[in-house]
């Protein structure tokens, strides 16, 4: 079965690309086929971290329309492993039309691959967040780090809310949905959660789709460059928050060192978990890419 | 069924799986507790969003889930004991006859009374293989000693012995073991280090 995995997180340089790479990289030499796809429009180098050089041929030419996606995939050098380059500086997300996107997104899921990895780009606009929305497996990447837990929030506050408003849209309440976003002040309403109170107490088969569609709904919490031990539970803490404060079901599947060698590795054009496959941040990532696998929290 | 249930509802607001052991229930209730009774940096960026009084309830909730759930796990001890071992007399019979409290002993009274392991793992919240490796007093299987300790009265106490004469016993043993296996561990030590020296010389 064809699984869609999106890995996203709010900040840059928080290691998004070096895990979803990883990870690619790994279950290809696992014998799964795999395709990385490069949504990052705005600053793509997917390409450095599999230790390639920029691919000729990008995501830009399947939104002007001069090849199929399927076309683009470009081999890794990596047996079973498939890349989808991005473009660099040449396309942002506010430039993508809705048409095109829903033509990106349906071509996506038509690859032939076990796997197709996407690689998002920080910040927190809808095109990038439909596409994370998109994905089987919604990896959210945290450091360790106030701001990058600050943009973590704006994320999947932003994922939360989209989410809840393509599935209401989609059952016939966009109506709904937009008088009640607008009368929220009105109605004492101020954080995400109060809204969902909100919409469920104005209308009962609201209520019912919000409780029937969004139950399938997780995030999967990826916990990056820890220093010490005892920042491990900062993945703990984190997915309690977003079951108690946001009401969002949320799963911590691990957490991943520092390692300098990583940084050398990027910088040689070396796939650093090929290089360095029994260093410790290669085990983490390994443990993770099975966790998700399997559907299943980090064991303790 | 309504016990699991309410055990289930518990678990989940404690954020661990129903199978979780106790040490992992207290070992999350704690960092619970611990996140919203305090500021970090997890919180911090939400501290304009969710008030004092957010916390508070949320707080009274992970304290109301962990005593239900002990009260459930006390309830659980008698139940599977079928009241104190004198309501037996074939227990109480293997029970006089034993003059130390062991492994194989207690895995004796445990099958008298008609008592799978499975049963103790469910009331101690203890995985089945450390149970069987008490009975087999596989004591190299076993946790440090402190934790050794706890397993066997509550072991004992799911069978409704006498918590404090089997701990004693079986410790004593354990104890003994250990002392042994240290002293071994150090004499093989010595041991090689003479025959290198030997070699070298």
């Amino acid at each position: 079965m064809k699984e869609i995995w999106a890995i996203g997180g709010g900040k840059g340089g928080i290691g998004k690309s070096f895990i979803i790479s990883s990870m690619g990289n790994y279950l290809a030499r696992q014998g799964k086929k795999v395709v990385l796809v490069d949504a990052d429009l705005g600053a793509a180098n997917l390409h450095t971290f599999l230790g390639m050089g920029r691919p000729e041929n990008s995501l830009t030419d399947f939104f002007e329309n001069r090849a199929t996606l399927s076309a683009l995939r470009v081999k890794s050098g990596i047996d079973n492993l498939e890349l989808l380059a991005g473009a660099i500086h040449s396309m942002v997300p506010e430039n993508i039309k809705y048409a095109q996107k829903l033509k990106f997104f349906r071509h996506i899921k038509k690859l032939e691959a076990d796997f197709i990895l996407i690689d998002l780009g920080a910040g927190v606009h809808f095109n990038t967040i439909d596409t994370f929305l998109l994905a089987d497996k919604k990896i959210v990447v945290i450091v360790p780090e106030i701001t990058a837990i600050e943009n973590m929030y704006g994320f999947i506050k932003n994922v939360f809310f989209r989410q809840l408003m393509n599935t209401l849209g989609s059952n016939g309440f966009k109506d709904e949905f937009k008088a009640a976003w607008e009368g929220r002040l009105a109605n004492g309403v101020t954080t995400l959660k109060q809204f969902v109170e909100h919409l469920k107490r104005v209308s009962a088969p609201m209520g019912r789709i919000i409780e029937d569609e969004l139950a399938g709904f997780r995030l999967d919490l990826v916990l990056n460059q820890i220093k010490f031990n005892r920042e491990k539970r900062i993945g703990n803490s984190v997915k309690s928050i977003c079951l108690k404060y946001f009401g969002m079901d949320a799963r911590y599947v691990g957490h991943i060192g520092v390692d300098d060698f990583i940084v050398s590795s990027i910088n040689n054009r070396q796939p650093y978990i090929e290089t360095y496959s029994e260093s410790k941040c290669a085990r983490e990532v390994a443990a993770i890419t099975h966790n998700l696998m399997d559907d299943q929290q980090m064991k303790i | 069924m309504q016990r699991d249930n309410l055990y289930k509802k518990c678990c989940d607001i404690l954020e661990v799986s129903p199978d979780a052991s106790m040490s992992e229930i207290k070992k999350s209730y704690l960092h619970l507790k611990e996140l919203y009774s305090s500021t970090s940096i997890v919180s911090m960026a939400l501290e304009d969003e969710f008030t004092a009084s957010d916390k508070a309830e949320i707080l009274a909730g992970i304290d109301n889930a962990y005593h239900e759930l002990m009260v459930l796990v006390k309830q659980d001890l008698p139940d599977i004991a079928g009241g104190e071992p004198g309501n037996n007399e074939a227990v109480v019979g293997i029970i006089a006859e034993i003059d130390m409290f062991d492994g194989p002993a207690l895995k004796r009274i445990r099958k008298k009374m008609g008592i799978t392991l499975d049963d103790i793992a469910r009331a101690t919240r203890i995985q089945v293989q450390y149970l069987s490796h008490l009975e087999h007093d596989n004591f190299e299987k076993l946790p440090p000693e402190v934790y050794t300790r706890g397993f066997v009265a509550s072991y004992a106490q799911a069978l409704s012995l006498d918590v404090k004469s089997v701990v004693t016993d079986y410790m004593v043993r354990y104890r003994e073991w250990k002392s042994h296996h240290h002293k071994g561990g150090t004499l093989v030590g010595l041991m090689t280090l003479f025959k290198n020296r030997k070699n070298k010389f």
